[in-house]
């Protein structure tokens, strides 16, 4: 397409009611039924592209073709929904994982069966049993979230979680036979449950006392995210009083550091469920790394994540910003559970209102269409032994000259404490002394001065451009060096 | 949305954008954009609550403008309270440090919250200019999708039966609250597996649940017409160990006819439960009856009612010795009815 005719559609598009563009991607509403608080927590298509949506006012809706049916009314807050291999419909919400079937085939579902509630739950705030997705041999899983402590008018009492019943703060397993099995522990509130290509599980943590800002982890059996609170129920830790009190030394090394931090203001606040590009293209040249939306910022993140010693880390990048004069005007806050659609657009589901009111009224749909023009992006960050190699997803202009002033690095840590939140700890410029240009010109490799493990690499780039002159559709990334190239 | 609406809107944000208006302090009209960018929103709303059912973690901004507007040390202490947390000015609650902030943004922050004031309710608000860019609150008006009436976060029974899981009063934490047409519901316990009792009136209220910070009770809409005895009710097997407490699992729930059957095992049998009402008639008072379905069971069945059984009558089964056993050609399929007189609290107790 010409460039001169994108121009022109995009400022058609612009012009044009609630509907904003760039040239690669764009946002568009998506109708809800009149009338109804459409506040979204959970949503998965199935094979035959009835999209299935729960909300937290617990009902489950069918759309399709724009037609909009209840299929399930009365649940507890449900803050997660999958469909299985097999077209079954599972929700977690508060009290159980349940699978709702439609005994009669009428589209309402008539049978709703517990397949789980093998874990505590009481009368307090938070508390929400957050999910789902489905593994190939049909285990579902999800995560748990802290208890609030509530006063005695049902108000919050402070911001602190606890994991005073099991298994709060832990991440969870059901067997396609319905055995809960605790899986990974010290997750404050990790919004929601991801897959990548591999089968590996994923959450984004809420930034909060023990977590510095909101952050990416991988969830292996028997983990340990970081909030302490959780190891009540850990056999090491189990009847040996308040885990909280624990010294931190002890519990730095028993916890696994997160594949990516996501910096706290600038790219997130409240993240909700990371989904896995399986686009295979159609959504830009992005398979298998992450979105996620968050709840307070208008904002979706991109993940790119490598294996470095066997583990997990990599980088986080703005994809598109809410308010951005680029691409983000239409994009609004309150994201909490996006799906890709059967036509490969991103379905981004609005939860806020209710508990999720961060005084940004907002519920209902958007969705992010790709035009199918390759956008200017960093696509990965991959370590080198002394420093990174940035690819990027078309050839950088081949005439330009590349300098060490075009990177802007720095590097940080967040603070790992029971206060609430971190500020950026340590941060100082990093000198980047060579820039080298692949052969391709398609990546670029920094040497720079140290590389320290457990810190953030900020990057800010200037004057970098496409052969076609234009610039990085997004110039900062933030990679999580956790392992160091050996 | 609807005019009387959009006036409440206009009287709630007017003394804001008037108070903000001609401010010329540096930094306080980007103060506005940081307590959306900053996460300030997620727990203080800038005037009081547009809608005053939601819940608030922190105070008003604008009552804290407000209160520290003469004060000469007021910036000072906004920026303590934002560096290092503050609590107890307000309420109970504590704020944790903004350590995400930065020194800028607190002083931009800070400067901006102290031009905000409270709005004066002596005084009529003025007839704004224009409307506010996005209206903040949406009404909720009953969608013919959905076979009950929400009306705002009180939910109303038509003429379907309806099922909703959240937390009752006095139940423990997995409750379900079944409303049914003509003015009665009862709550039914999903850990107990046992009816807790119903009451007549309306459904249920949901504002706490749905507008607060969640978790909290759903509010019962009516009169208690019957508390169900604090036990769960059958025993199967041998009837010398009727004292022991057997194992309940809950299953789920089937909807028949909108009404809910509910599934569970009772020491590894399975069960399924249908509870009734019967209004009241010329010659009979209301009643409730339990229908229990056990398809899979051999052995002896018993009911245990409350001490008082003058109230109970079953066809099924017969009194002996203030415990119903079920006849043996029933056990799979039979029903247990109790008479709704004027509630009398100590017949309840077992």
């Amino acid at each position: 397409m010409n460039r001169f005719f994108n121009k022109l559609l995009s400022l058609t598009l612009v012009a044009a009611p609630m509907l904003q563009a760039d040239e690669h991607y764009r946002i568009e509403p998506v109708d809800v039924p009149e009338g109804i608080v459409m506040e979204v927590s959970g949503m998965d298509y199935a094979d035959d592209g009835v999209l299935y949506l729960a909300t937290r006012r617990g009902d489950v809706w069918t759309q399709k073709d724009g037609a909009w049916r209840r299929f399930a009314q009365g649940l507890h807050e449900p803050m997660g929904l999958v469909i299985g291999n097999k077209g079954e419909v599972f929700v977690s919400q508060r009290p159980e994982i349940t699978q709702l079937i439609d005994e009669d085939e009428d589209g309402v579902a008539d049978l709703y069966q517990t397949i789980t509630d093998g874990f505590s739950m009481i009368a307090s705030f938070h508390q929400y049993t957050y999910g789902l997705v489905q593994d190939a041999k049909g285990n579902l899983w999800g995560t748990l979230s802290g208890t609030g402590k509530t006063g005695p008018d049902g108000r919050p009492a402070s911001a602190k979680a606890f994991a005073l019943e099991p298994y709060r703060m832990w991440s969870f397993k059901v067997s396609p036979g319905g055995e809960f099995v605790p899986w990974s522990s010290g997750l404050r509130s990790a919004n929601g449950i991801g897959m990548n290509l591999e089968g590996d599980l994923f959450a984004a943590d809420n930034q909060g006392e023990w977590v510095g800002t909101s952050m990416l982890h991988h969830l292996e059996q028997g983990d340990f995210h970081g909030h302490p609170e959780a190891l009540r129920w850990d056999e090491r830790f189990k009847d040996k009083g308040d885990p909280a009190k624990l010294p931190i030394e002890q519990l730095e090394k028993i916890r696994k550091m997160p594949a990516v931090f996501l910096p706290h203001g600038e790219l997130s606040n409240s993240p909700g469920a990371p989904i896995c590009d399986t686009t295979a293209g159609k959504f830009g040249p992005f398979e298998g790394q992450f979105f996620i939306g968050d709840v307070v910022h208008a904002n979706l993140m991109r993940v790119a994540l490598e294996k470095v010693n066997g583990q997990y880390q990599g980088a986080c990048f703005p994809f598109i910003k809410g308010g951005s004069k680029e691409a983000g005007e239409g994009l609004k806050a309150g994201i909490c559970r996006l799906v890709f659609a059967p036509d490969n657009s991103l379905l981004i589901g609005r939860v806020g209102e209710g508990n999720w009111n961060r005084g940004l009224p907002g519920t209902g749909l958007q969705r992010v269409v790709y035009s199918g023009e390759v956008p200017f992006e960093i696509h990965h960050i991959e370590l080198q032994k002394n420093g990174f190699k940035l690819h990027f997803t078309k050839a950088l202009d081949a005439d330009q000259m590349l300098s060490s002033d075009q990177v802007a690095l720095s590097s940080y840590h967040y603070a790992y404490h029971a206060a609430y939140g971190s500020p950026k700890m340590e941060l100082k410029t990093i000198a980047v002394s060579g820039v080298e240009r692949s052969a391709d010109g398609k990546s670029v490799t920094l040497d720079v001065a140290e590389l320290v493990a457990g810190k953030i690499y900020q990057f800010s780039l200037k004057g970098i451009t496409d052969s076609s002159g234009k610039a990085l559709r997004n110039a900062s990334a933030y990679y999580t060096l956790n392992e160091l190239k050996e | 949305m609807r005019p009387s609406v959009i006036i409440l809107l206009f009287s709630l944000l007017q003394p804001v954008l008037g108070e903000t208006q001609g401010v010329s302090q540096k930094g306080a009209e980007k103060g506005g954009d940081l307590f959306v960018s900053q996460g300030c929103a997620a727990c203080h709303q800038i005037n009081q609550p547009v809608d005053p059912n939601k819940v608030m973690v922190g105070p008003p901004l604008a009552a804290v403008g407000s209160r520290y507007a003469n004060d000469p040390k007021g910036l000072e202490t906004i920026l303590t309270s934002l560096r290092q947390g503050g609590g107890g000015k307000w309420g109970k609650n504590e704020m944790p440090p903004q350590s995400h902030l930065t020194q800028e943004h607190a002083l931009q922050l800070a400067r901006w919250i102290l031009t905000l004031r409270q709005e004066d309710k002596t005084t009529p608000a003025l007839t704004p200019a224009t409307p506010p860019a996005t209206p903040s609150i949406r009404p909720v008006v009953h969608s013919p999708l959905i076979s009950e009436r929400r009306v705002g976060t009180v939910v109303e029974v038509l003429d379907t039966p309806v099922v909703y899981r959240t937390y009752l009063p006095g139940a423990c934490s997995r409750a379900i609250a079944v409303g049914l047409p003509g003015g009665i519901s009862y709550g039914f316990d999903a850990t107990e597996c046992r009816l807790l009792g119903f009451w007549s009136g309306g459904f249920l209220d949901m504002e706490k649940s749905w507008t607060g910070f969640g978790g909290w009770y759903a509010s019962v809409l009516g009169e208690t017409v019957y508390e169900a005895p604090a036990h769960f009710p059958l025993r199967i097997g041998s009837s010398d160990k009727l004292d022991k407490k057997p194992t309940v699992q809950f299953k789920g729930y089937r909807l028949v006819q909108g009404q809910p059957e509910f599934l569970y095992q009772l020491d590894g049998h399975a069960v399924t439960h249908r509870i009734d009402y019967q209004a009241k008639s010329a010659d009979k008072a209301a009643s409730i009856t339990h229908h229990f379905s056990l398809p899979e069971l051999a052995g002896s069945v018993f009911f245990l009612p409350a001490k008082d059984t003058l109230a109970y009558q079953s066809d099924d089964a017969d009194l002996s010795s203030g415990i119903f056993v079920v006849h043996a050609d029933k056990r799979h399929k039979f029903s247990i009815s109790i008479s709704l007189k004027p509630l009398n609290r100590e017949a309840l107790k077992p």
